[in-house]
């Protein structure tokens, strides 16, 4: 039969006790033998002691791995040692042309999300396509655009390394040899998942800029040599228009001499 | 040769920097777990953590041995926390993880655990979470100081001055409330 109320004496406190094994041996034997009649206490014991099996999965954030201060660095100004172990402070070290490249590449990544595409020719202008919209028609590819879109990718590599050596230049070194505790662990793959993502969103990113950049010189130089074109039509054009002027004014010359 | 902390607190007093060093090795762990599960924060957490080391190495030459040196630590820890939940007046807002995307946690899953149970663990530690941050403070505090640093009920009572029978009221009234939300999301039973 189960007990609805049960009056143990100091019920509570010896549940606890029970719990987490701080309980002297002959009070634990007193309540082993009650926990046989009271179903109401063996039960709340199992319920706690679920609760407590579910509390181990909490672990606190991923700890980086370099101390809060050093012993060194406690003689230090108040001032200084607030910039220690602070992350989102060491973002504030970093050059502010590094911050704006690192918004472009913002910019990027978000575009590169929305499957953004953007297009530019003479006859319709400007085109931003996204995702949703009908596939962007392939682009033909001019070999006079080659040397430039592969030194547009050596600049765009060479701006996420400086980017990099920038922001890790900005925080503190981290120990190579602390051990990352288990509880640790999951935390430290989902950063390492987050990471994952950021590389290749960059990856994806610096191809979408060095594509818009490409189309933008292949239409430069296709407008370049129209414009050219153009331009030699039209000097042509004033060529014809000033010898047929000057053969006017040659032939009244000549009417005019010819009369006197 | 591996020193007690009593021995590198003294050592810390005489003017040895790297005494004080090793003992923030020892403990900035446990001291930023403390912080993080009382007040819910990571950056907070840090910065408790910090000045906890600061006032503590102030502290150290009126630090005579009648506790251990790191239940004098928790202390500092824990007045900190008091003072930053008092300060923000408001309870512990806990930050779950950002949410991740499916097919990447699915490409870096052990072998040995599926998809479907990365995504149920993630699911409980946000349930217990949110579940421990609707708790008043001490019984928070108790908790934490049980579960997580393995504390006995009469090092708890000396740590936030209470009788012991508080602590284990504490802690039976914290962990019922804990029961009963983890029970709304599935994770324990709620049959008493």
């Amino acid at each position: 039969m189960s007990d609805i109320l049960c009056s143990y004496k100091d019920r509570e406190a010896v549940l606890m006790a029970y719990l987490y094994d701080e309980i002297t041996p002959a009070d634990r034997e007193a309540f082993d033998i009650h926990l046989t009649t009271c179903a109401r206490c063996r039960v709340e014991l199992n319920g706690l002691g679920g609760v407590r099996a579910q509390l181990l999965h909490w672990a606190p954030p991923d700890y980086r791995d370099r101390p809060a201060i050093t012993g060194e660095e406690i003689g230090r100004p108040r001032e200084q040692l607030l910039t220690i172990g602070e992350p989102r402070r060491a973002w504030r070290d970093i050059p502010a042309w590094a911050q704006a490249a690192a918004a472009v590449l913002i910019l990027g990544v978000s575009a590169g999300a929305a499957n953004v595409n953007i297009h530019y020719d003479g006859q319709s202008g400007l085109n931003v396509r996204t995702g949703w919209s009908h596939p962007a028609q392939p682009i033909a590819q001019a070999p006079a655009a080659q040397p430039t879109d592969t030194a547009t990718r050596t600049e765009l590599a060479a701006l996420e390394q400086q980017l990099r050596s920038e922001i890790q230049a900005a925080s503190p070194t981290a120990p190579e040899t602390r051990a990352v505790s288990a509880g640790n662990v999951d935390a430290h793959r989902v950063k390492m998942l987050l990471d994952e993502s950021e590389r290749r969103h960059e990856r994806e990113m610096a191809l979408k800029i060095a594509e818009v950049m490409r189309d933008f010189n292949v239409q430069r130089q296709s407008d370049l040599v129209k414009i050219d074109q153009n331009l030699g039509l039209i000097d042509r054009r004033n060529d014809i228009e000033v010898r047929k002027n000057r053969q006017m004014i040659d032939m009244y010359l000549q009417r005019v001499s010819q009369r006197q | 040769m591996t020193w007690t902390d009593e021995e590198l607190v003294a050592r810390s007093i005489s003017g040895d920097a790297d005494s004080f060093n090793e003992l923030i090795l020892r403990w900035e762990r446990p001291i930023y777990a403390l912080a993080y599960r009382t007040i819910g924060r990571e950056e907070d957490a840090r910065d408790v953590c910090q000045e906890t080391f600061l006032r503590a190495f102030r502290a150290l030459p009126g630090f005579r041995g009648q506790a251990k040196f790191s239940s004098w630590l928790y202390r500092i820890a824990l007045n900190l926390c008091r003072d930053w939940v008092r300060r923000e007046r408001r309870a512990p807002v806990v930050q779950p993880p950002e949410d991740v995307d499916l097919m990447e946690m699915a490409a870096a899953t052990e072998p040995s655990e599926s998809i479907e149970e990365l995504v149920a663990r993630k699911d409980l530690t946000r349930a217990v979470e949110r579940a421990m941050a609707l708790l008043p403070e001490e019984q928070r505090t108790a908790i934490v100081l049980k579960e997580y640093h393995g504390l006995t009920f009469q090092e708890i009572a000396d740590l936030v001055g209470c009788p012991l029978s508080t602590v284990k009221t504490r802690l039976y009234q914290g962990l019922t409330v804990l029961r009963r939300e983890l029970a709304k999301t599935g994770k324990v039973s709620s049959h008493l």
